[in-house]
This record gives structure tokens, C-alpha cells and sequence, in this order.
């Protein structure tokens, strides 16, 4: 047989060459045992944990014709062989990733029924299970619920979040963990023993290291490096072959960035990147080391998260305080940016160097200075709120007024007229011109009629309320987004001194309710956005009653007379013969009356 | 040719010649490092030497399997791309290869598969190639090329053997130019333009009014807040030409503004443009930090506009007036 490589001639053959995965592997062995084998198993975990080795053993332990004391497989009997050497009837194994569609899962229903031609069991090892399609999943439900009683599934996948939890909860699923540093290292002594290779303790701990808790990648480093160094495993020749970069160079890169030498910082990484490593490969790295920098800056060197020699621990911890948690974060946040654009950009060095560039030239992560800015901007904030309660104290009176007008829901309309006593104050032509108009529009009269006055009375204008208007909006949504939803719904109409009306149409009193309770807080932002002390004041408006007040100039009348008005215009709007029946039923119901009907609200209701 | 045509990769070759030669040939080989390294070259070379043969470490050159290689149609050796109308290796071609790898060599004991730019492969077809990736058949070897393993599934980097082509050094590359007869300035600035990469700087030198182009867009980009805008319409246009001919002229722009900035850090080494370092140097104190990078960026949104199948002369045209406004701000 010629050359193999080492992982695949090492894959583990028996339960106990399964290393660092005991929870699952003395799980199985008692299944077997107390002979409760489910029908089912899914194993997920990262790459070369043993979930396709630890499948294929606990097949040929199901299988095996004289098992062991310990239900091992023997591995001699005719079973076990066949097995091996992967033409046994009874153990199948179906690479998922490219046979993903639904008719390779009907095909394997169609053929799970059949009995095991030699031994107890027939189990289907399915691996990269994650690649199935959503039909082949869902085809394979039921099948995997109830599969005959011989049969035993064996899913295997890297990515069990891409298994649908229907498939999921059929089977028992079990978690590979990623391998310590000391397991990783038995093992690799072990193969070099086998291949009488004499080995460093130093070299097989940086391949182990290196490997980073997945056996496969240990083993197929160790495979590596006896080719590159030879059959001579040394610690130096190891290190060379890795190119990884060296934790001294990283340190010397973080060491340059934080003095912020952006030219060494820039020499350091053409020269790690002239070495062969890729980019994307270099950020992962630069990422990883950060990452260990500020675990061991929260954690301390004694909390063991961290599985490193002491000597290294004491070196990390010196590094990590020579920079803040903020710029380690930062520096995680920018690679990771980094990466992200690297995925697209045609010149990732050149990304590169940028990223480097922006870490050296950024000036605002000195903790202490933010503090300073921080403490500056409370003391304008504390000015800002003084000089505000006295110009605002004169006001107060005002305002009363303005409240008690707008807690009276059942008067809406007193608000309303309030509004209209002010705009009366203006020319008559603006108002007969308005009659013209439809009145959908009347929100807009108001808005045109409104800045007219303005130019009388105070420096506050329409206009420019207007123009702040989304700032505003904009503001209140960073502090609290419902209250901007509330808000959208209204524009401001009015501008009287330092007041400013907000008025809402008739069918959003919701909105109009919600603004109001929130008005000391519009009341800031406004003010904020303004510079300076202004009180917000909200209204409801009816676009109906609106256009008759001003049309006749009623500026006393009593709610009566306002109604009727309003159900003649109601008649001369809308067509005669559209008497509104359903809606006279329902105001019956209620014991009310019809004050107004907005058409609007009734078409898109799609009906009458 | 033989590996020795394989230059600056010394390490690398080594490797390989140490697998033939302890007959530890892997199943599979992950071959990485930028564009115009000769990857290909590499793997090819590998191909030629495993067959040979008169079993010796180099492939002769002479023998019937190597001139087969050179002529690409030795039937043990398969490589593959993507297809020109596609963006990606698509699982198609991976189920192909799978089928075809099961049977036995014709010619050699061996069968070798490449599958270039292997990045390019969907997320399917990279996860149909796991199986055969970790347990092919005996006689089957498949080589893997990859501008940077960061982009390739971390289940697929765990089940090769990892081969690194480094950057090639200056002096190195300006050699291999001057075997190619280009006069001794033009290596030069060839050989640090190429960012370390043989193939591109083979490439500059074989277009021959490289430094000519060269020189038209720095001097516009140089003086662009003076330019009017029927000027720089022309430009667009004479520019959207070279981007036809296939000639790298974003690569030159933002090499430009590359070197500014480099110069702004106290950098001079990483400058490229060694020959406009006046030029560079004049610019240095008119922009700050973040002009630079602000045009880099939008230099890097042309492209991609472009990539994705905007018209050329508009991304274009666009990038020019933004750069010019960002001039004059």
C-alpha cells in the first residue's frame, strides 16, 4: 500500500483511540451495553474533533461478531474487517455534501428497509449533514423517526445550526468539544513513537499549538513538518515551517501601534506578508492574539482560561498591560473590519495598510482625554439646563394655559378654535382664498396661512420650525423611537411667540394622546435642536370643522352650532344620496352623533 | 524547465522534491500565496516530476509523460477551473471530479487533480469536495491553489498539507526582468510596482507602452483639481480605453495615493513609484490623512461598481469628479 497520510493511517480504529471526547464515548458504550441504542444520533462539533472517527468506531462496535470485555471492537472478525476497509453491506456511509438532494434521501428510504446482511445493525453514517437541502431534510423526517428496528442513523456535521430542529429533536445529539493542548500532544507522541521519529517535548507543543484544539490539524502539521524538516523534528526547523507569524512579531506590531510609530508599524507587516502568510490570515491571527491579550488583561494569569505555560502567561500578561482593554477592542473591531472588506477588495494589501495606517493615526482612544471630553460636555450640559430654567420661568404662565386647553379631550375642538381666535388676527383674503381649496388640503392652509403672521410678531418662524422639523424628528428617534413614530404623525402649524403648535388630524388622536404624555421630552429635544427655550404645545385638529370656523369667522359659537355646521358641510361635501346609513346605525348604537365623516378613512376601509 | 523555472520559491520546491523523493506524497496540497507567484507553475512542475519517468527528483523534460504535461493533455493530469462564463466552481465540477478520481491512473502510478483558485468554489462545492478532499483513492493526489487560506472553509485547510509561495524580494524579480531584456531603469521600477509578484511585473514589461500610460495618468491624477470638466470627460474616456485593454489602472491610482500616504507616515521605503518620488513628495502637504483615504475609497467603489457590471465610462467618470472635488475642498 503506498503512502498514507498519518491522519488517515491514525484514525482511531477503537474506543479507546478516541481521545478527549469521553462524555460521548462512555455515552455509547453504555448504550451498547445496557442495549439502548437509539436509532438516531446526531454529532456536531468542530473540525477534527472525531465525529467521523467516533461514528465509524461506534458502527463497527455495533457490528462486531465478538466484541471485547469492554464492548471494544475486536477488529479481526469478518465484520470488522469489511469495515475497515469500507465495503461492508451494514455500514454506509453518505457524504451529505454531494448527494444533498431529495432524491439521493429517497433513494436511502427506499433501501433502509431492507435487513442488515451480516451483522445486528445497519447504520447509515451521514456526513456533512448540514449540507442537505430543506426538501432532503424534510424527507428524511419520518424516516428518521421511525426507522425500522435494525437500523441506526448516524448524522455528522460541523454546523449543527444549519440542521432544522425537527431533525434535531429526533435524534440525541452529542457535542465534540475542541481537544486540549495536552491531549492534542499524547496523541502526536504517540504517532511519532509509532513512526520512530524522535521528537522535542518544545516542537510538539508549538504542533499542538498550532493546531488549535482540532487532532486532524495536529497530525497533518506533524506530517508537515517531517516533510520539511526531514525526519528532524526540531523546535526551529517547526517554527520556520509553520511561517506562522511569531508571537514576536505581533508583539512587536501591537508595540509600535500603540506608540503609534505607523511607519515601523507598516514596515513590520510588509515584511510578515513578504513571508507568505495571507492577509486574511495575518487579521485572523493579529485578532486571536488581541483576543488572548484582553483575557488575560480581565481574567488575570491565574483564572486559567488560557491553556499556556506559565512563563508564556507571565509574557502575555506583560504585553497586555502595556495596552488599554479600548485598544485592544479597537484593534479587534478594525481587523474584523478588515476582514469583512477583504472578502471584496482587489487590493487586500493596500486594505491592509490602511487599517494600520487608521490604528496608528487614531487619536481619540487615550482613555484619559475622552474622560476629560466627557466631563467638559456635562459642564456646557449643566450651563445649557441653567440658562434654560431662567429664560423658560417667565413662560410658565403660558404654558398653564396651553395645558388646561389641551387636557380637555372631550373639547377638542376649544383647542381647536383657540387656534382659529389667533388666525383671525390675520388678513380676510388669506381665508377666502382658502375656500377654493380642497379640503384634504386644509392642513396645508394652515401651514401657509400660519408663517404670515409670524413675521409680525416674533423671530421664531414657520419656516424655520419646518426646516428643523425631521432634525427633530431625528433626535427623538435616537432617544426613544415610539415616541417618533407618535410624532410623525403631526406638523407644526404655528409658531406664537415661543410656542409652537403641533397639530395632529383628527383620526390620529392616538398619536396625539402618546405625544402628549411624552411632551416634556419633545419639550427637550426641540429645545436642544432650537438653542433655545421653547414650550411645545399639541392639538387635534378635524380638517372639517377647521374649514368652516375659518370660512365664517365663528370665534364664540357653542358646540351645538359647531355641529350642525359641520353636518351641513358634511352633506354639501359628500353627495347627497350618500346618506351614510351604517355609520348613523353605529352612532345610534353608541348614543353619539356624527360630527364628521372622513372620507379617507371610510374608502380605505373599502367600504361605506 | 523543471522546478528550477519556478524562481523565489526555493523553500517551497524544496518541500515538494523532499515528498517525491521520501516517496511521502500527500493526498492533498494547498498551494498559497498572491497572484503571479507561479502556483500554477509550482503545481504544474510537481505534476511533471511525479510522473517522469526516469524517477528522478526534476522532471527531464525529454520523456514522453513531461512533454505530455507541457502540452497539457497528459491524461493523469486534470485541472480544474472555473468556467469563463461563471463566477464560481460549481459543485458540478466537483461531482465530476469526484466520479473521475475513482478510476485508476492511465499512465503513471499516480493521478494528480489542481483546482485552481480554489477560493472561487460555492459553498456546496467546497463542502462536496470534504470526502473525497480527506479520503481520495490511494493513487490520487489533488492540489489546491489559493491566494490566501483565510478564504477557503477551515474543514478544507485541516485536510492539506500547506505549501506557502513567498513574496519574491525586489533584487530577485529586477533579475528576472533583466533576462527578459528590459533596460535597467525600467526593472527598477518595475520590480518594486510588482508588490513582490513576478507574474504582474512580467506582465507590465510585456505591455509596451506601459510607462508611456503610466506616466498620462499620473500626470492628470497630479494636477486633477485643475482640470476642467471637459478635460476630465476625455480623460474618462481614455482611461475607460485602458480599462478595456486590460491595462491595471486602478492598481496605478491607487498605488498613487497609496504612496502619499506612505510618504505622509515617514515610509519612504514603501513607496513604489520610486521614479515620481519628487512628484510625491510636493503632494505630501497638500492633503490630510483622510482625503487619502477617503479617495482610496471611493477608488475602491469604482472598481467594484465596475465588477458588478456598471457601465465603465459612468463609475468612471464619477470617480474623477469626486476625486476632483475632494481636491479642491
Amino acid at each position: 500500500m503506498s503512502f498514507l497520510s498519518l491522519y488517515r493511517k491514525y484514525r482511531p480504529t477503537k474506543f479507546k483511540d478516541l481521545i478527549g471526547q469521553d462524555h460521548v464515548v462512555k455515552t455509547l458504550k453504555n448504550a451498547i451495553k445496557n442495549d439502548r441504542v437509539a436509532h438516531a444520533y446526531l454529532f456536531a462539533g468542530p473540525r477534527g474533533t472525531g465525529k467521523t472517527s467516533t461514528a465509524k468506531v461506534f458502527a463497527r462496535a455495533l457490528n462486531c461478531a465478538q466484541p471485547a470485555e469492554d464492548f471494544e471492537p475486536c477488529g479481526e472478525c469478518n465484520s470488522c474487517q469489511r469495515i475497515e476497509k469500507g465495503n461492508s453491506l451494514d455500514v454506509i456511509e453518505i457524504d451529505a455534501a454531494s448527494n444533498r438532494g431529495i432524491d439521493e434521501i429517497r433513494d436511502l428510504r427506499e433501501k433502509v428497509k431492507f435487513y442488515p446482511g451480516e451483522g445486528k445493525y445497519k447504520v447509515y453514517i451521514i456526513d456533512e449533514v448540514h449540507m442537505l437541502t430543506k426538501g432532503a431534510f424534510n424527507a428524511l423526517l419520518k424516516t428518521l423517526e421511525e426507522p425500522p428496528e435494525s437500523v441506526v442513523f448516524i448524522l455528522a456535521t460541523t454546523e449543527p445550526h444549519k440542521v432544522i430542529t425537527t431533525i434535531m429533536s429526533r435524534c440525541q445529539r452529542f457535542d465534540f468539544s475542541l481537544l486540549s493542548l495536552s491531549d492534542i500532544k499524547k496523541r502526536l507522541k504517540f504517532i511519532c513513537q509509532q513512526e520512530e521519529f524522535s521528537v522535542e517535548a518544545e516542537t510538539l507543543d508549538i504542533l499542538a499549538r498550532n493546531a488549535r484544539g482540532g487532532m486532524r490539524d495536529g497530525i497533518s502539521l506533524l506530517d508537515q513538518a517531517i516533510s520539511f524538516t526531514d525526519g528532524k523534528l526540531t523546535a526551529d526547523g517547526v517554527a520556520k515551517m509553520l511561517g506562522r507569524v511569531e508571537k514576536k512579531e505581533l508583539k512587536k506590531f501591537l508595540d509600535a501601534v500603540s506608540l503609534k510609530h505607523s511607519d515601523q508599524a507598516l514596515k513590520l507587516v510588509s515584511k510578515i506578508i513578504a513571508m507568505g502568510l495571507g492577509i486574511e490570515r495575518f487579521s485572523e491571527e493579529l485578532i486571536e492574539y488581541c483576543r488572548e491579550l484582553l483575557l488575560i488583561k480581565e481574567c488575570g494569569v491565574e483564572s486559567g482560561i488560557l491553556e499556556y505555560s506559565k512563563s508564556y502567561l507571565n509574557d502575555l500578561s506583560e504585553e497586555a498591560s502595556q495596552l488599554s482593554s479600548r485598544q485592544l477592542t479597537e484593534i479587534i473591531d478594525l481587523f474584523s473590519e478588515l476582514n469583512q472588506k477583504l472578502k471584496y477588495s482587489n487590493q487586500p494589501k493596500l486594505q491592509l495598510e490602511i487599517a494600520v495606517i487608521k490604528l496608528c493615526s487614531s487619536d481619540n482612544n487615550d482613555p484619559l482625554m475622552l474622560a476629560e471630553r466627557i466631563e467638559e460636555l456635562e459642564f456646557q450640559l449643566s450651563h445649557l439646563k441653567n440658562s434654560l430654567a431662567a429664560s423658560s420661568s417667565d413662560k410658565t404662565e403660558e404654558l398653564k394655559k396651553t395645558k388646561d386647553d389641551v387636557n380637555k379631550p372631550h373639547h377638542i375642538n376649544k383647542t381647536v378654535k383657540n387656534v382659529d381666535k389667533k388666525i383671525n388676527s390675520a388678513d380676510d383674503k388669506d381665508f377666502a382664498d382658502k375656500d377654493e381649496v380642497n379640503d384634504g388640503a386644509s392642513e396645508r392652509n394652515i401651514e401657509e396661512a400660519a408663517p404670515q403672521k409670524q413675521k409680525k410678531n416674533t423671530d421664531l418662524k414657520l419656516d424655520d420650525i419646518k426646516k428643523i422639523w425631521g432634525k427633530v424628528l431625528n433626535n427623538i428617534r435616537k432617544t426613544d423611537i415610539s415616541v417618533q413614530a407618535l410624532l410623525r404623525e403631526g406638523t407644526p402649524v404655528k409658531v406664537n411667540g415661543k410656542t409652537i403648535t403641533v397639530a395632529f388630524p383628527e383620526g390620529k388622536k392616538f398619536h396625539y394622546k402618546g405625544a402628549l404624555s411624552n411632551s416634556s421630552m419633545i419639550n427637550k429635544v426641540v429645545r436642544n435642536v432650537l438653542g433655545q427655550p421653547v414650550e411645545v404645545e399639541f392639538l387635534i385638529y378635524s380638517s372639517a370643522s377647521e374649514k368652516n370656523n375659518l370660512k365664517k369667522k365663528i370665534s364664540d359659537n357653542t358646540d351645538n352650532n359647531d355641529r350642525k355646521e359641520k353636518k351641513v358641510e358634511k352633506e354639501k361635501k359628500y353627495n347627497e344620496e350618500n346618506t351614510f346609513e351604517d355609520l348613523k346605525k353605529l352612532a345610534d348604537l353608541f348614543e353619539g352623533e356624527i360630527i364628521s365623516v372622513d372620507k379617507n378613512i371610510l374608502e380605505k376601509r373599502g367600504g361605506d | 524547465m523543471s522546478f528550477s523555472s519556478v524562481s523565489g520559491q526555493d523553500k517551497a520546491v524544496e518541500i515538494l522534491k523532499d515528498e517525491i523523493k521520501n516517496g511521502r506524497i500527500s493526498h492533498a496540497y494547498l498551494f498559497s500565496g498572491q497572484g503571479g507567484l507561479g502556483k500554477k507553475k509550482l503545481a504544474l512542475e510537481f505534476a511533471k516530476a511525479v510522473f517522469c519517468s526516469n524517477k528522478k527528483l526534476d522532471s527531464c523534460d525529454s520523456c514522453i509523460s513531461c512533454r505530455k504535461v507541457d502540452h497539457s493533455n497528459h491524461p493523469d493530469l486534470k485541472t480544474i477551473v472555473k468556467a469563463e462564463d461563471k463566477s464560481a466552481i460549481s459543485i458540478d465540477q466537483i461531482r465530476e471530479l469526484k466520479k473521475e478520481i475513482t478510476y485508476k491512473p492511465y499512465e503513471s502510478d499516480r493521478k494528480i487533480y489542481i483546482i485552481e483558485d480554489a477560493d472561487l468554489m460555492t459553498k456546496e462545492a467546497a463542502n462536496s469536495l470534504l470526502k473525497t478532499l480527506e479520503e481520495p483513492p490511494e493513487f490520487a493526489t489533488i492540489i489546491l491553489l489559493v491566494e490566501d487560506e483565510g478564504k477557503l472553509l477551515p474543514t478544507i485547510v485541516s485536510r492539506c498539507q500547506k505549501v506557502k509561495l513567498t513574496d519574491v524580494s525586489a533584487e530577485l524579480i529586477k533579475d528576472i526582468l533583466l533576462k527578459k531584456d528590459l533596460p535597467q531603469d525600467k526593472a527598477e521600477i518595475l520590480s518594486y510596482l510588482a508588490e513582490g509578484s513576478p507574474g504582474r511585473a512580467v506582465k507590465f514589461a510585456e505591455n509596451e507602452s506601459f510607462f508611456e500610460k503610466r506616466k498620462s495618468i499620473y500626470n492628470f491624477i497630479a494636477a486633477i483639481d485643475k482640470k476642467t470638466t471637459v478635460e476630465i470627460f476625455s480623460a474618462a474616456d481614455q482611461f475607460n480605453k485602458l480599462i478595456n485593454n486590460d491595462f491595471p489602472f486602478f492598481y496605478l491610482l491607487s498605488n498613487w495615493y497609496r504612496d502619499i500616504i506612505m510618504f505622509k507616515q515617514n515610509y519612504e521605503q514603501g513607496v513604489k513609484n520610486i521614479d515620481y518620488l519628487d512628484l510625491i513628495k510636493k503632494s505630501t502637504d497638500k492633503y490630510t490623512e483622510k482625503n487619502i483615504m477617503d479617495k482610496l475609497e471611493y477608488i475602491e467603489l469604482a472598481k467594484k461598481y465596475i465588477d458588478s457590471n456598471v457601465r465603465k465610462d459612468l463609475a468612471l467618470e464619477v470617480l474623477l469628479f469626486k476625486l476632483r472635488q475632494l481636491e479642491q475642498k
